[in-house]
C-alpha cells in the first residue's frame, strides 16, 4: 500500500500539547512564551518565564523548586526558531524516595543488628553490641540495664559519643525509672514509655551528656527469664521518637532481648559445667623437695577439656603417691568414671599406702560399680623422698619408662591385669622398684601417646620407639621442658588430626 | 642501652646453664634496684629468648639446653609476675597461642604486658584448641582476643581460630612473627589489628585501635585452585615419592643411619608444612625466606645444604598438576642456590 | 586421619562352635555394633566361640572392654571363648593390659 499520510493540522497538535500530562512551554527566538499547555499553567500559576533557565544546554535536565513542591525541567530546542520546556512536577517521587531511604536504613539497622547480636553467646557481649548498635539511628545515648545477676546490685552498659561506660546501681535504685523495675524483675513486656526528662536520675546519662529532650524506656523481653531493660536518650532540640522508630525500637528489643535471654541461660549453664568440669580436670601439682614434677593432658573432647585419662599426685605422711590412668571411654561419661577412681585412690590411701595393695582394692572397688564396663588402667608410684626410691604398680597400662641422666632410656619391668576388668577378681601384678639418681627422671604416660595416628602418610601409628627416641634426647631438660617437648613432639606427628585423650607426668629428681 | 645489654648476657648466662634459682634471684634482684617490670620482661628476657634461639638455630646450644633455658624463663616470668600484680582497671582481654603452637613464651610476655598494664587478662597457654578457645570467649565476653602464633606453618589453623573467634563476635588482635615480619599475614587473614611487640600491642589496646565489633572476615580467592586442599591430602603419597626418589639423586643418603634417614624425613615434612603454609596464604616470601633459613641452619651445623634444592627439585617434579606449589618450588630452588 | 571400616563375619566351622572374624578400627564409635551382637551369639548350646583378630588394625580400651564382655557372657554359657587370629599388635596389648594370663591365645602369639 503506498503511504498516504495526513498530516494533522495546527489545532489538532494544539490540542494534542494541551492534553499532555507533562508541562509544556514553548518560546520564539526572543524568548517570547508561544504556547503554554494546561499542565504546565496548573503547576506554575502566574508567570511562566521566571522558571526558564535559558543558559542550560539543549536536552539538559534540572530541577527547581516552586514554594513546597519540586519541579523537573527539560529544555529542547527545535529548528533555530523555537525553544521548549518540559516540566514535570516530582515533589511525590521526593518523599517516596525519602520514605524508601528511610525504609532501606531501617532494614539495614535491623541486618547489622541480627549479625551482632546473634554472634555471642556472652551477657555483656550482646548488651554491649545492643547500647552500640542502639547509638545512631535510635538515639544520641543507649543504656543496657542487666538483669540483676543477685539480690542487691545490677550491671549497666552505655554507649554514647563519650564511648562505652559500664557499671552497677543497686537494683532498688531501678525504681528511680519508670518501668525500669517491672522489666528487670521480668514482668511480662509492657509498651516502651515516655519518661519526662527532667524526672531522670543523674546515673541514667552520660556526665556533660547536656539537657535531654526525650527519654524512652523499653523492655527487653526475654522468653521467660529478665533479659533487662533499654533506655533510649536524645537531646534537647532533636526529633522526638516517632511512631516508626517506637515500632523499630520495639522490634529492635525483641531480637536483643531474645539474644541477651539466651546468653544468660548460656552462661548460667557454662558457669555449671566449668565447675564440674574443672573437678575432673587435673590438679596443679604439688612443689615436692628434691623432685621436679610436670604433667599435661591433652583431652580429645576439646570444649570442656576432660576426658577418660588423669593424673593426680597425692601426699601421704611417707612421701607423695604419683597416680596416672586411663578409664574406657571417651569425653564426660570417661571423666565421671575417672573422677570416681581418683576419689577412690584418695579414699583408699587413708588405710593403704602399698600401691600393690592398693590395685588390689580399687579392682574390687571397681567390680563392685553399678557403672558398666568400667575398666580402668592404671600405674601407681609411690615415692620414697631423699631417697629417690620409687615403688612402682602397673595394671594394664603401658609401662613407664625411665631417662637416664646420660640420655639412656630404659622400659620398667612392670606388668599388671587391668581394672575392673575380669569378673573372678583374681588380677596379677608384677611390680617394680625404680632407683632415681639425681637428674633421672620417671615418665608416666598413656596409650594415647604411643598409639596416637599421623605422621607422613597420616596413618601410621607414633608408637613406643618413637617415644623413647623422642625421650632420650630430653636428657638434661628440667621436668616441665621434656613434657611440653613431648607433647609438642606427639601433636606435631598428629598434625591437627583426630586423637584420644593423652597424659604425660614426669618425675625427675634435682641434680 | 649498653647497661641493657651487659644485663640481657648476665640473664642469659643463667638461664643457659640451668641455673633457675640463680635466673630468678637476679630478675627479682632488678626488680628491687627499681628496674620496671615491663621493662624487664621486654628489654632482658625477650631478648634473652631470642638469643637462645639464635644460638640453637647455630646449632652453639643443643635442643635440651634450649628447652631448659626457656623453661627456666617461663619461671622467671612467673617471679615477676607473682611480685608485682596490680589490680585490675580495664576491661578483659583472651590471650591464647593458636592450635598447633608451643611457642609460649612470646605470647605469654604480651599477657603478663597487658596484665602491668591494667588489663584483666585470662592467659589460655600453649596449643589452645579452638572448640576452647570459642567456649571460654562466650564464658567470658572480652572485649578482643589476642592470638599468637610463631611459626608460619600453624597459619591455616590460626586462620580457622582467628575467624571463629569474628563469629562469635570477638575482635582479634595478631602477633608474633608468624604473621610476618611486618604483619601482612595477619591483613590478609583479616585480623581485627596486628602488633609487632608486645608493648605495641599494648599501646594499640590503649588507644581503642580495635573495632568494637570484628569486621567479617577475609575472603581468600586464591584458594578456589584446590591446591592447597589438595596437597593437604595428598601429602603423604608425594612424600612417599620423594623419599623414595632422593636417595637414587643423591647417593651418600644409601650410607644413611636410622637416625639421619629419619632427620631427612623430618626436613622433608618441614618443607613440606612451609609449602602448604605458602600456598594457603599465596605468598611466595613465606616459602623463599624459609628455604634461605634452613640453608643457613644446615651451614651453621656443618651439614651441606645441597640435599635442600634437590628436595625441592623432586618436589617441583612431583607435583605436576599444582602450577601455584611449582612456582613456589622454583622460587625455592633459586633460593636455595643463592644461599 | 581415615579410618579403616570395622566388619565382623559370623560363621559356624562346626555345630556348636561360632567363628568370628574381625577386621578394621575396633574402638570407641565401632565397638558397639559387636556389644549388641552378643546376646544372640551366646545361642543355647555354643560350646566354643573362636575369635580371629588378625583383620583388626586398631583396639581401644572401648573395643578391649568389648572382647572382656564377650568372655564373660560366653562363661556364662557356658562356653570357651578362644582366639584364633592375632597381629603382635594386638599380642603386645594383650600383653600390656595382662589379658594374656585371661585370655585363651593361640600359642604362636605368646
Amino acid at each position: 500500500m503506498d503511504s498516504v499520510t495526513h498530516a494533522p493540522s495546527t489545532e489538532v497538535l494544539r490540542a494534542i500539547v494541551e492534553a499532555a500530562a507533562d508541562g509544556v512551554v514553548l518560546c520564539d527566538a526572543d524568548g517570547a512564551v508561544v504556547l503554554v499547555n494546561g499542565a504546565a499553567r496548573e503547576m506554575i500559576p502566574g508567570d511562566v518565564t521566571r522558571l526558564l533557565d535559558r543558559s542550560r544546554e539543549p536536552g539538559e535536565t534540572y530541577e527547581t523548586t516552586l514554594g513546597d513542591r519540586l519541579l523537573r525541567v527539560r529544555r529542547e530546542i527545535f529548528g533555530i526558531v523555537h525553544q521548549a520546556w518540559y516540566l514535570r512536577d516530582v515533589t511525590g517521587e521526593g518523599a517516596r524516595a525519602d520514605a524508601l531511604r528511610a525504609e532501606r536504613e531501617r532494614t539495614r539497622f535491623l541486618v547489622e543488628a541480627g549479625r551482632r547480636l546473634s554472634a555471642s553467646l556472652n551477657t555483656r557481649r550482646c548488651a554491649r553490641a545492643t547500647a552500640e548498635l542502639a547509638t545512631g539511628l535510635l538515639a544520641d545515648a543507649a543504656m543496657v540495664v542487666l538483669p540483676p545477676g543477685g539480690l542487691r546490685r545490677t550491671a549497666w552498659l552505655r554507649s554514647s559519643e563519650a564511648g562505652l561506660e559500664e557499671g552497677e546501681i543497686p537494683v532498688a535504685d531501678a525504681d528511680q525509672v519508670p518501668g525500669l523495675a517491672e522489666a528487670l524483675a521480668g514482668f511480662p513486656p509492657v509498651p516502651s514509655r515516655w519518661l519526662d526528662p527532667h524526672q531522670a536520675p543523674e546515673w541514667l546519662l552520660p556526665a556533660g551528656f547536656g539537657p535531654v529532650g526525650h527519654l524512652l524506656v523499653t523492655p527487653l523481653p526475654g522468653n521467660g527469664v529478665p533479659a533487662g531493660a533499654l533506655v533510649l536518650a536524645r537531646r534537647e532540640g532533636c526529633p522526638g521518637f516517632d511512631d516508626e522508630t517506637e515500632t523499630l525500637v520495639r522490634v529492635f528489643a525483641a531480637r536483643a532481648g531474645a539474644a541477651i535471654s539466651a546468653a544468660v541461660l548460656y552462661q548460667e549453664q557454662s558457669a555449671t559445667n566449668a565447675i564440674l568440669a574443672g573437678d575432673l580436670r587435673p590438679p596443679p601439682l604439688p612443689v615436692v623437695e628434691g623432685l621436679e614434677l610436670a604433667g599435661s593432658l591433652r583431652a580429645a573432647q576439646q570444649t570442656a577439656l576432660i576426658g577418660g585419662d588423669f593424673y593426680d599426685v597425692l601426699p601421704t605422711p611417707d612421701g607423695p603417691l604419683v597416680t596416672l590412668g586411663d578409664v574406657c571411654g571417651k569425653g564426660p561419661r570417661a571423666a565421671v568414671l575417672a573422677g570416681q577412681v581418683r576419689h577412690s585412690l584418695r579414699a583408699l590411701l587413708l588405710l593403704e599406702r602399698d600401691p600393690e595393695q592398693l590395685m588390689h582394692l580399687i579392682n574390687k572397688a571397681l567390680l563392685a560399680s553399678y557403672t558398666p564396663r568400667s575398666h580402668v588402667t592404671l600405674v601407681l608410684a609411690a615415692i620414697r623422698p631423699g631417697e629417690g626410691v620409687i615403688d612402682l604398680a602397673v595394671a594394664g597400662h603401658p609401662a613407664p619408662l625411665l631417662l637416664r641422666a646420660d640420655g639412656v632410656v630404659e622400659e620398667i619391668d612392670a606388668r599388671g591385669t587391668l581394672l575392673g576388668a575380669i569378673r573372678s577378681g583374681s588380677i596379677t601384678l608384677r611390680t617394680a622398684t625404680v632407683d632415681l639418681a639425681p637428674g633421672d627422671l620417671l615418665l608416666l604416660y598413656s596409650d594415647g601417646i604411643t598409639e596416637a595416628f599421623g605422621g607422613p602418610t597420616g596413618r601410621e601409628m607414633y608408637g613406643s620407639t618413637r617415644l623413647k627416641a623422642a625421650l632420650s634426647t630430653c636428657a638434661g631438660m628440667p621436668a616441665t621442658a621434656v613434657v611440653e617437648r613431648l607433647e609438642q613432639l606427639n601433636s606435631d606427628w598428629l598434625a591437627g588430626g583426630v586423637f584420644d585423650d593423652r597424659a604425660l607426668l614426669a618425675i625427675r629428681r634435682s641434680q | 642501652m649498653s647497661v641493657v645489654v651487659d644485663v640481657v648476657d648476665e640473664y642469659l648466662e643463667r638461664v643457659g646453664s640451668a641455673d633457675e634459682l640463680g635466673a630468678v634471684d637476679f630478675v627479682l634482684g632488678l626488680l628491687d634496684k627499681g628496674m620496671p617490670a615491663e621493662s624487664l620482661l621486654l628489654d632482658v628476657i625477650a631478648p634473652a629468648q631470642r638469643r637462645v634461639g639464635e644460638l640453637w638455630a647455630a646449632g652453639t646450644w643443643s635442643v635440651a639446653r634450649e628447652h631448659g633455658a626457656t623453661a627456666i624463663s617461663e619461671r622467671a616470668v612467673a617471679a615477676i609476675t607473682t611480685a608485682v600484680r596490680p589490680r585490675p582497671t580495664r576491661s578483659r582481654i583472651t590471650v591464647a597461642c593458636t592450635d598447633g603452637e608451643y611457642h609460649a613464651l612470646p605470647t605469654r610476655l604480651l599477657a603478663e604486658v597487658l596484665r602491668l598494664r591494667g588489663w584483666h587478662v585470662d592467659f589460655l597457654g600453649a596449643n589452645v584448641p579452638g572448640p576452647h578457645l570459642i567456649t571460654h570467649l562466650h564464658q567470658t565476653g572480652p572485649d578482643a582476643v589476642a592470638i599468637g602464633c610463631a611459626l608460619p606453618t600453624r597459619l591455616p589453623r590460626a586462620h580457622a581460630t582467628l575467624t571463629a573467634c569474628q563469629a562469635v563476635g570477638i575482635p582479634v588482635l595478631a602477633g608474633g612473627s608468624g604473621f610476618g615480619a611486618d604483619g601482612r599475614f595477619a591483613v590478609k587473614l583479616g585480623a581485627d589489628g596486628w602488633a609487632p611487640t608486645a608493648d605495641a600491642a599494648a599501646d594499640l589496646l590503649e588507644e581503642g585501635r580495635l573495632p568494637s565489633f570484628p569486621t567479617p572476615g577475609a575472603v581468600l580467592p586464591h584458594l578456589a585452585d584446590e591446591e592447597y586442599t589438595l596437597f593437604t591430602k595428598r601429602r603423604g603419597e608425594i612424600l612417599a615419592g620423594v623419599t623414595a626418589e632422593l636417595p637414587r639423586r643423591f647417593p651418600p643418603m644409601r650410607d644413611y643411619t636410622q637416625a639421619q634417614v629419619d632427620h631427612t624425613a623430618d626436613d622433608l615434612a618441614h618443607i613440606a608444612d612451609f609449602l602448604s603454609a605458602a600456598l594457603y596464604i599465596d605468598d611466595t616470601r613465606l616459602f623463599t625466606d624459609f628455604v634461605t633459613w634452613t640453608c643457613d641452619l644446615l651451614h651453621a651445623r656443618g651439614v651441606p645444604s645441597r640435599s635442600v634444592a634437590l628436595a625441592l627439585r623432586l618436589l617441583h617434579d612431583e607435583l605436576h598438576d599444582f602450577p601455584r606449589a611449582r612456582h613456589l618450588l622454583a622460587e625455592g630452588t633459586l633460593a636455595a642456590d643463592g644461599a | 586421619m581415615e579410618t579403616a571400616p570395622f566388619l565382623v563375619e559370623i560363621d559356624n566351622p562346626e555345630p556348636d562352635t561360632t567363628r568370628l572374624t574381625l577386621s578394621g578400627d575396633f574402638d570407641y564409635t565401632t565397638s558397639g555394633e559387636l556389644a549388641a551382637l552378643t546376646p544372640t551369639l551366646m545361642s543355647r548350646g555354643l560350646k566354643v566361640l573362636e575369635v580371629d583378630l588378625n583383620g583388626v588394625t586398631f583396639i581401644d580400651s572401648s573395643g578391649l572392654a568389648t572382647l572382656i564382655h564377650l568372655f564373660h557372657a560366653a562363661e556364662e554359657v557356658p562356653a570357651e571363648m578362644r582366639f584364633v587370629g592375632m597381629t603382635p599388635y594386638i599380642a603386645h596389648l594383650f600383653e600390656v593390659t595382662a589379658l594374656d594370663q585371661v585370655f585363651n591365645l593361640p600359642t604362636s602369639a605368646a
